[in-house]
């Protein structure tokens, strides 16, 4: 049952646990290659690992896959492991569940560099977090300048709060001189390398193929890619060559070939006397030339790109302009030049060796073993301040605010006395020891922008207008948490601090307003975690609000008090 | 001064960009900056650079002169005036000049005064005879070319007294609409700041030009974190970043229009090499888990010593307590009678009779005034003695300072006293039971706790980080210490204890606060370490 999971006492891990916590990595990524060499990889180095189950599939994803064969590696609760397989990190946050999984099994998460879930480990995950990254293929944005625009504004704080347990896991050297900072300060390098089934095949061209091997995705779905078609149409298009890709829509062009099956695209790797790669780009590059390399292809290339960056001198494939491009391989397509080809083949060695098993595993032991998993990653502080806010000024809400306050200051041994608001006047008779008194107050939409930015916290729903806590200092900001209590609001919470929804409907049931029952919906779907204590509760949440089961725990027959802090303790 | 070779003098540099119209008297950093300069300016082997842009440099002067740092102490690495702007003080100074004259001239003309026949009389007496002769002689020359170039430029004149009319009338008829439109269109300000932006960025650059230039300065010290123009600066530099407090209550500064600054802000701290921070919580929680620095990059310096009994005393000898107290009061009632006299309630007040509590501070959120107040009222409604408030922030109408003032009746018991000098600003502290700090979050350990001191006034200080770690220092003293000094800023009612507790008990608590106070090293001992991280 998930309440009870979710509901367990705290318990101080041993060092044991620890260090069987810091072995376990999650990899957020599904690129099949990828995969197939780095968790193998990561398997040799003793390490346990998760790869996701579910990913978008949309053209961006193409090369993506699902494995479940490293999922035996895990020494993790097979529950835990059943709700992992069926969440899908790539688009949404983090319900509570998945938080605590991830928090108390996993230390490491390796996270490709996608929206919103690179945030989203930001926001949740407690451990390490390595920015997994393989170059840009943009000539103006840096990894981070881009995040800046398609992130939440609370990204740069996000990404601050997390600093002295974040890397720039970047797989070639090169990517993060253009990047601030942060992230240089941050890198490690760990090298990519091409799985065994690659491997496998080296030294195996033999040529005698008069075609060039092209490879072009996405032809009519990208412009860049028609683009790239185009120019090598005109530069080669005379001579004999195939070209192949996956290709979303379909192309008329013969030699347009699509995906094709493997035993053939590893024909063209044998037989065709020549590979053209294109890039230009100084921090991206693409599989097939390295595998083109591997098998001991002649790749002409242009010394511009990551190829060319990769080696301290010009070796005989790289070329400066598209002409030597094209002299070259008219050199190789006859395969007559037996020697130019030779001296090709033999100086891409010296490429090869960086994409090799032993190269990898030499430098993944120095920089992700020593410099990142050896690295301490501070216990959660266990001293959080907590804000309990009412959302409506009654006799009953006031006592749930002081009870929970009384259950969570008991449950949470560390943590400093909630603080509880209160809706009242102020006046010098009461007890303002025990409770704040605040308002809550209009924010526009521009300013919530803003705020979220230099508060750290946002939430993907927001709304033109939003409230806020008012008590005339500081608003309950210094506070790490939230817990908001009661039925309906005016407008939506400003997510601009992360917080728990304990939803209590009123005594006296007046019917919402649709603003009110607009407003409540965002404001629960924008909390951490929404909170009843009964099953007539979380129905009345699931179909009139439309809230997830996920989001809601249920607190029925349990230690208010603990059940809480378990989930308070998870939110960073 | 010894021998040059064995203490060669070092040059130091600190750059400053402040905009136009700040007020850099009234700014925390500016009297941060004035301290830290009088500190430098007597280092004996130290030489101070200023580099400021030109609108800055009188402001600039007077708030150094006002700490007692005389012009001739430091160097001034300015830019020059635009030639507009040279010609305006130009005609300002003739204008000045003529001032006299011409109010002498125009009250003749309006029949208001006689011509001061004397003047032309007294040239007959002169002594010796010839001064007057020689001087009557001028004047009948200048009299004479005057009164040819009105003759010969007759149209001239004649076209620019049409013109300066025709002005004056349309003046007088658009008077009405002027003063309508006075609310400038969205589009006019924005035109209007970007007029601005650009004018500030081609001083700076100029400024950082002029700097690069010389090469006598190697070092710099950026005060603030507000100038990204600064790394423009080739020599080695570090960056002061103070706090970042707008990230620790965003929604009293959920102002979108500031952003920009903000923006300014993070680009300075991501660009810089070097920073200094006044604490270990602002390098950790702000510059650190907040912008996302390296921790090697930052050096901790606190603040120095706030003394501001040198504002309490006559000529060169150090009063004691009692004749400091009676020199305090003085100042308070000329205070009282030039500023006071029309406020019923504090125009007879006995400052050195009456138990009030006082905190310097400007009205912002994280300031905590709220708290002090309820707890002022909460003394109102409890305690026997009255015990009242004296404030040196703006009482801005419709503040929630103001309302809960308005609505709790308490302008008998809460004075506000924006803008005083420092003579009064020391009498205050010097009379005061209790200097009282409820802060939420500063840069560093709070400076009135030394300005109190000094004047042997004892403080409490709200627990927050920035006191803690100071505390943390003098283990020995801290339980004690703590218990009596510190207080729970969001709970009225335990500050309120404290006050009652602490102004009954004041010798007890200055006494235990005199350690404290000893740690605190002199200005002097501060700008050699910023000068020595300059060169870390």
């Amino acid at each position: 049952m998930r309440q009870g999971t979710l509901c367990r006492r705290w318990i101080f891990m041993d060092s044991q646990v620890n260090q069987r916590k810091d072995q376990r990595i999650v990899w957020l990524l599904n690129h099949t290659t990828l995969r197939e060499f780095e968790v193998p990889l990561m398997r040799r180095l003793g390490l346990e690992v998760y790869c996701p189950k579910r990913f978008p599939r949309n053209p961006d994803n193409r090369s993506a896959s699902v494995s479940d064969e490293f999922d035996s590696s895990l020494t993790i609760p097979q529950g835990d492991l059943e709700r992992l397989n069926a969440f899908d990190f790539y688009s949404d946050a983090y319900p509570p569940e998945i938080r605590r999984i991830l928090n108390e099994h996993f230390g490491t998460v390796i996270v490709a560099y996608m929206f919103p879930m690179f945030e989203n480990a930001l926001a949740d995950f407690r451990g390490r977090i390595l920015l997994r990254v393989f170059g840009s293929t943009h000539p103006t944005y840096t990894y981070y300048s881009f995040a800046r625009e398609v992130a939440t504004p609370a990204f740069e704080r996000r990404l601050a709060r997390v600093s002295d347990r974040f890397w720039f896991a970047q797989a070639y050297p090169n990517l993060k001189w253009i990047e601030p900072q942060i992230f240089q300060r941050r890198s490690v390098d760990l090298p990519l390398g091409l799985a065994d089934r690659i491997t496998m095949h080296q030294g195996a061209w033999t040529g005698g193929d008069r075609k060039i091997l092209f490879v072009c995705p996405e032809i009519e779905t990208y412009d860049e890619s028609k683009q790239i078609y185009q120019e090598f149409k005109e530069s080669f298009g005379d001579l004999g060559h195939v070209i192949c890709g996956a290709q979303s829509k379909p192309h008329t062009d013969t030699a347009v070939l699509g995906k094709v099956d493997s035993a053939t695209y590893d024909g063209f790797f044998r037989t065709c006397n020549v590979m053209f790669y294109h890039s230009r780009l100084p921090r991206h590059i693409h599989y097939h030339p390295l595998e083109a390399i591997c098998y001991g292809m002649p790749v002409v290339y242009m010394q511009q790109g990551m190829l060319g960056q990769l080696t301290d001198r010009k070796l005989p494939g790289a070329c400066d302009t598209i002409q030597e491009a094209r002299e070259k391989v008219d050199r190789l397509i006859e395969g007559k030049d037996k020697g130019f080809a030779e001296s090709i083949r033999e100086s891409q060695q010296e490429i090869y060796r960086l994409f090799t098993k032993d190269y990898a595993d030499a430098l993944w032991q120095s920089e992700f073993i020593e410099k990142v998993l050896k690295v301490d990653i501070p216990e959660p502080d266990s001293t959080r301040r907590i804000a309990i806010l009412p959302l409506a000024s009654t006799r009953a809400l006031e006592g749930h605010c002081k009870r929970l306050s009384d259950q969570i200051a008991e449950s949470s041994r560390d943590a400093k006395k909630p603080r509880v608001g209160s809706l009242e006047r102020w006046t010098p008779a009461m007890d303002t020891g025990s409770k704040t008194c605040f308002v809550w107050k209009v924010i526009s939409g521009e300013s919530l922008r803003y705020v979220q930015r230099l508060s750290g916290h946002a939430a993907s729903a927001s709304e033109s207008v939003s409230i806020a806590p008012d008590d005339g200092i500081c608003d309950f900001m210094d506070c790490d948490v939230w817990i908001v209590v009661g039925d309906r609001c005016s407008a939506p919470i400003a997510p601009v601090k992360p917080y728990l929804f304990i939803y209590i409907p009123a005594e006296a049931a007046v019917a919402l307003s649709t603003t009110q029952h607009r407003s409540t919906a965002i404001s629960l779907q924008n909390a951490a975690a929404v909170v009843v204590s009964s099953q007539a509760d979380r129905e009345v949440l699931v179909r009139e609000y439309g809230i997830s089961q996920d989001w809601i725990v249920n607190i029925e027959n349990q230690s208010t008090g603990e059940c809480l802090w378990e989930i308070l303790k998870n939110i960073p | 001064m010894g021998n040059p070779q064995e203490h060669p003098v070092i040059d130091d540099g600190i750059f400053l960009g402040y905009d136009k119209n700040i007020p850099l008297k009234n700014e925390g950093l500016g009297r941060l900056l004035a301290f830290l300069v009088s500190g430098w300016v007597r280092l004996p082997d130290r030489r101070l650079t200023i580099a400021c842009p030109y609108w800055l440099v009188e402001d600039l002067k007077e708030l150094l002169a006002d700490h007692g740092v005389s012009s001739d102490r430091y160097e001034l690495l300015r830019t020059r005036e635009p030639w507009y702007r040279q010609v305006q003080l130009r005609l300002k100074a003739a204008e000045r000049a003529m001032r006299p004259a011409v109010h002498r001239i125009r009250s003749w003309i309006r029949g208001e005064s006689f011509p001061e026949v004397k003047d032309f009389l007294r040239l007959f007496d002169a002594k010796p005879w010839y001064w007057g002769f020689l001087t009557g002689l001028k004047l009948v020359a200048i009299a004479a070319v005057a009164l040819w170039i009105l003759i010969r430029f007759w149209l001239v004149f004649a076209l620019l007294g049409m013109a300066f009319a025709a002005y004056r009338l349309w003046r007088e008829l658009t008077k009405k609409r002027r003063i309508q439109s006075q609310q400038e269109s969205p589009k006019h300000q924005l035109r209007k700041q970007r007029r601005r932006r650009k004018r500030y960025a081609k001083e700076m650059k100029r400024l950082v030009g002029q700097v690069n230039e010389q090469q006598v300065v190697r070092n710099w010290l950026i005060p603030t974190p507000f100038w990204p123009e600064a790394h423009g600066i080739s020599h080695p530099k570090s960056v002061v970043c103070p706090d970042l407090v707008l990230q620790e209550f965003p929604l009293r500064f959920a102002d979108a229009g500031s952003e920009p600054i903000y923006s300014r802000i993070l680009h300075t701290l991501l660009e810089a090499q070097r920073l200094i921070c006044y604490s270990q919580t602002v390098k950790s929680h702000q510059l650190v888990h907040g912008v996302g620095l390296a921790s090697e990059q930052i050096e901790v310096i606190g603040h120095g010593r706030v003394e501001l009994s040198d504002y309490l005393k006559l000529g060169k000898t150090i009063p004691d307590q009692a004749e400091r107290k009676q020199i305090a009061s003085e100042h308070l009632r000329s205070y009282q009678r030039s500023f006071l006299s029309s406020n019923p309630y504090w125009n007879r007040f006995v400052w050195d009779r009456s138990n009030f509590v006082f905190y310097s501070s400007q009205a912002r959120g994280q300031k905590n005034i709220l708290s002090l107040l309820r707890a002022i009222e909460i003394l109102r409604h409890t305690s026997g003695d009255p015990i009242r408030l004296v404030l040196t922030c703006e009482r801005t109408a419709g503040s929630p300072i103001d309302l809960f003032v308005s609505e709790h009746r308490l302008d008998a018991w809460v004075l506000f006293a924006p803008g005083v000098s420092n003579q009064v600003l020391a009498s205050f502290y010097c009379l005061a039971s209790l200097a009282v700090n409820p802060t939420l979050f500063e840069g560093g350990f709070p400076f009135t706790f030394t300005e109190a001191y000094s004047v042997g006034t004892p403080s409490l200080l709200s627990d927050i980080a920035m006191v803690r770690e100071r505390l943390a220092d003098r283990e020995s003293e801290t339980v004690r210490l703590q218990e009596r000094m510190l207080f729970d800023p969001m709970n009225p009612l335990d500050l309120a204890d404290k006050i009652r507790w602490a102004v009954a008990n004041r010798e007890e608590l200055l006494t235990l606060q005199q350690g404290l106070f000893e740690t605190f090293p002199t200005w002097e001992q501060v700008a050699k370490r910023y000068s020595d991280s300059l060169r870390r």
